[in-house]
């Protein structure tokens, strides 16, 4: 039995009702709100083309999750989060349930049916039926999950609609896990199965991509950079290399190697200092390095800080020094070219699509420790080679990597797979 | 003389030097106790049994409605045993905490009522920092030890971490100078402090044992490499993996077994696989000492990418059990000591975080089968002459009869 439900909505003039029925809905499930710079950014271009609506599926706890913060054309859905109080879960669910007997029962159904087979405990039930009717009570034509594995969860859900979703392929996601668990692998594998199709942020990560499953329908992406907000800034003087290290201070970025390989530089002669920027279980490890190399004098701490503080940090560097283990295309690469920073970055999956090497920037293998020391030597006693560098490195990223670029890139995305 | 062992886990496979060092006070007539977390291991060591009751366990904390009641029965049983101690402990905790988390500590510090010593050893620098105000309360002489990582990284932000437990230390033991010297230059440790250097130790019955050297040369038959340590950031295993993969580029033969675990688990992975050197890495996870033993007699090289420790101060448990055992050792040493090392040919010492470094010196000693015997052997002399447990129990006792001694002078 379904009731049906009378929706009255009052349009200004008949171009603007015609655009809205065209709008298509994309879902995007599983995100924190506020959300990070680059799905921010994401949600801006799509919205803006006018072509698509948005729902933003939150999945942060409701404690960390900012509902005053609204975006036109942005529909925000929250999902559940364990953090999240028991009572509001229970009401969430409760009135699900009221909306689902009233439009459809057999629908209602079936979920629980579906959340039963794909839970192990009640709890997870309990916390799966929340999202599973949530989202079916929404009207979407496709949905989207910036977390890859995190599709997983939802592929019964999504089967069972009918409804096709994509996915962005990030980082460690593509890159570590993989590699490490082979469980992991097989639920990636299944996720990219099904995927209509994967956006990528690099050509490395497609590639990473089709070795898990080699019929994914890839689509790179690169990330932009606000050139407005990241500039180059000409007044510079300091008498040696002003380096900086930007990143979480996580196994994978390996701050460790950083201040090493300034070390190795200063041995060599060159002068000057290097800043660090982030934050992470590492902190210990890169104090203790830089006291262990007597760097305590040349190598400043600055914290944890946002992306406005860290274009104008950069506006006063030579080089960025990030000697990751893995990165899908560090984006603080890109911010750093576009403020005639120059990248010497290790040689690890998208990383180098950026930069060419000794033009617009230097790559070295992983590990190799001794050669970044030496490109910054060379840098140091060659300064018109560092200016050449600098000015062709903000060039590189004009070309392709700007925010214009990867707006583009997603409204068309989205058009090919929908309109 | 009674003497406390302030202890975070009692007894504990990967610190079987505390239990040694309690045994050996407890033969040597001391009356000696231990205060510590509770620990599921005890179980594993009979040798400790006859002494059950000379280790004392941290009341649980878990569940809340138990501790809380435990809490009044330690608040009755202290007000009829030990008033006066209660009350000066309260006088100088509530200042310092507050009123709720001194009566927290209270039931966590209880065990020390009712042993009252003279001398507390906090075998980490850490416990000393969260237990010295009971020296005001009880009038003990503190003693500490200086181990490494409380020393090098624990509360680092801060320069001023340790500064209120080093004006009320009595007495520090360090397994090396470059803790002292690391903690003066970098955790405001002062000169006034007694010091005293008693470096690690391993069993003389190491010693009996024989080692059998192969002749493998990694051209026709595979070397093995081994490394005992914890999967922590501390140990420098990136560096050590690099040097690996550039020793297999160069057409080098190995198999490189970690026994340990630990949080670097999935980096150790994945740098093996992106080295390219995945099928060359066994990791085994934690063994106990016994069931590493076998590991140590099959193995032609111990290497540590450690990020600090001196090799002639004795660098750590596992590196002096390897030498004991004979393997030849690959790991970091100050530039002060490299010469020593050397000369003496106890271990090949090599630049931290350096990976060609290490490269150039396991090639030299996987080439080279009657080098890893000489240095092996070398390192078993070294070690036999000045880091048994008994020497290192002896120097304990000295450091306690010191401490004592100062009070009478």
């Amino acid at each position: 039995m379904s009731v049906p439900v009378l929706k009255i909505k009052i349009y200004l003039s008949e171009d603007e009702e015609l655009m809205e029925r065209k709008r298509k809905y994309i879902f995007i499930i599983g995100i924190d709100w506020p959300p990070t710079t680059f799905i921010m950014r994401k949600l801006k271009a799509l919205t803006e083309s006018n072509e698509f609506n948005i729902i933003a599926g939150i999945s942060s706890p409701r404690k960390r999750t900012d509902f005053t913060l609204k975006f036109p054309s942005v529909k925000l859905v929250k999902l559940s989060h364990t953090d999240d109080p028991i009572i509001s879960r229970i009401l969430i669910l409760f009135i699900n349930i009221l909306k689902l007997l009233i439009k459809s029962p057999k629908k209602l159904f079936q979920l629980i049916t579906i959340a039963r087979q794909n839970s192990g405990n009640l709890k997870a039930f309990f916390n799966l039926l929340i999202d599973y009717s949530t989202i079916a009570l929404q009207q979407f034509d496709i949905a989207h999950f910036e977390w890859a594995i995190s599709a997983y969860k939802y592929l019964p859900l999504l089967r069972y609609l009918k409804k096709p979703y994509t996915i962005s392929a990030r980082g460690r996601q593509f890159t570590i896990e993989p590699l490490i668990n082979e469980n992991y692998r097989e639920r990636l594998k299944e996720v990219l199965t099904y995927a209509k199709a994967v956006h990528c942020v690099s050509k490395s990560l497609a590639e990473e991509t089709k070795k898990i499953y080699k019929n994914s329908n890839t689509v790179i992406i690169y990330n932009g950079v606000d050139l407005g907000m990241f500039k180059c800034n000409s007044d510079k003087k300091s008498r040696g290399l002003n380096v900086i290290f930007i990143g979480s201070l996580i196994w994978r970025k390996s701050v460790d190697s950083a201040i090493y390989i300034f070390y190795r530089y200063f041995k060599l002669g060159g002068q000057g200092q290097m800043f660090i920027i982030g934050d992470g279980e590492e902190k210990q490890k890169m104090y203790s390095t830089i006291n262990n190399l007597h760097l305590s004098d040349k190598v400043k701490y600055l914290g944890k800080k946002n992306e406005q503080e860290v274009a104008q940090i950069l506006q006063n560097m030579d080089v960025l020094l990030l000697p990751s283990f893995a990165e899908g295309l560090a984006n603080v690469i890109l911010e750093a070219m576009a403020t005639c920073t120059v990248p010497i970055v290790s040689d690890v999956h998208g990383n180098s699509e950026p930069i060419i090497h000794g033009k617009t920037g230097f790559l070295f293998p992983l590990l190799a420790l001794d050669k970044p020391a030496k490109y910054l030597y060379h840098l140091y006693t060659h300064p018109k080679t560092l200016r050449e560098i600098k000015e062709q490195a903000r060039k590189g990223v004009e070309e392709a990597f700007t925010l214009q670029h990867m707006q583009e890139g997603h409204v068309k995305f989205y058009e090919r797979l929908l309109l | 003389m009674r003497i406390v062992l302030y202890i975070y886990h009692f007894p504990r496979f990967s610190e079987t030097f505390i239990v040694r060092h309690f045994l050996h006070l407890v033969k040597n007539g001391i009356d000696v106790y231990v205060i510590a977390h509770r620990t599921d291991e005890l179980p594993l060591f009979p040798e400790l049994h006859p002494y059950k009751d000379r280790i004392r366990y941290l009341y649980p904390s878990r569940p809340k409605l138990k501790a809380f009641f435990n809490l009044l029965v330690t608040l009755i049983r202290s007000t009829i045993l030990h008033p006066v101690l209660m009350f000066k402990y309260f006088k100088v905790t509530i200042p310092l905490l507050g009123l709720v988390n001194s009566f927290k500590k209270f039931y966590l510090e209880f065990p020390i009522f009712d042993i009252k010593p003279d001398i507390v050893h906090f075998e980490y620098l850490t416990l000393a920092r969260d237990h010295i105000h009971l020296k005001k309360v009880f009038g003990f002489k503190a003693v500490t030890s200086f181990r490494g990582h409380d020393v090098i990284y624990t509360g680092i932000e801060d320069k001023n971490f340790y500064s209120n437990t080093f004006i009320q230390l009595d007495s520090v033991h360090t397994i090396g100078n470059y803790l002292v010297d690391y903690a003066k230059k970098f955790r405001n440790f002062q000169n006034n402090v007694h010091v005293r250097k008693i470096p690690p130790a391993v069993s003389c019955e190491l010693l009996e044992l024989e080692k059998r050297y192969s002749g493998s040369d990694g051209i026709n038959e595979p070397v093995k490499i081994l490394t005992v340590g914890r999967l922590h950031w501390t140990k420098g295993y990136e560096y050590v993996l690099k040097a690996l993969s550039i020793l297999k580029e160069r057409g080098l033969k190995f198999e490189y077994h970690i026994v340990g675990d630990g949080p670097l688990r999935e980096m150790i992975i994945y740098l093996s696989h992106v080295l390219n050197i995945k099928k060359n890495v066994i990791i085994h996870g934690k063994l106990s000492f016994s069931e590493t033993i076998p590991l140590y007699l099959s193995s032609d090289i111990f290497v540590i990418g450690t990020l600090w420790g001196s090799l002639r101060e004795g660098f750590s448990n596992a590196v002096l059990e390897a030498q004991a055992l004979g393997l030849p050792v690959v790991a970091g040493e100050y530039p002060e000591n490299v010469k020593f090392v050397q000369q003496n040919k106890i271990a090949l010492p090599v630049e931290r975080r350096n990976p060609e470094d290490i490269a150039n010196k396991l090639e030299l000693l996987i080439k080279n089968p009657s080098l890893r015997k000489e240095i092996g052997l070398n390192a078993r002399k070294f070690v036999k002459e000045g880091f048994t447990l008994d020497k290192q129990a002896e120097e304990f006792l000295k450091l306690y009869k010191e401490v004592l001694q100062d009070e009478k002078d």
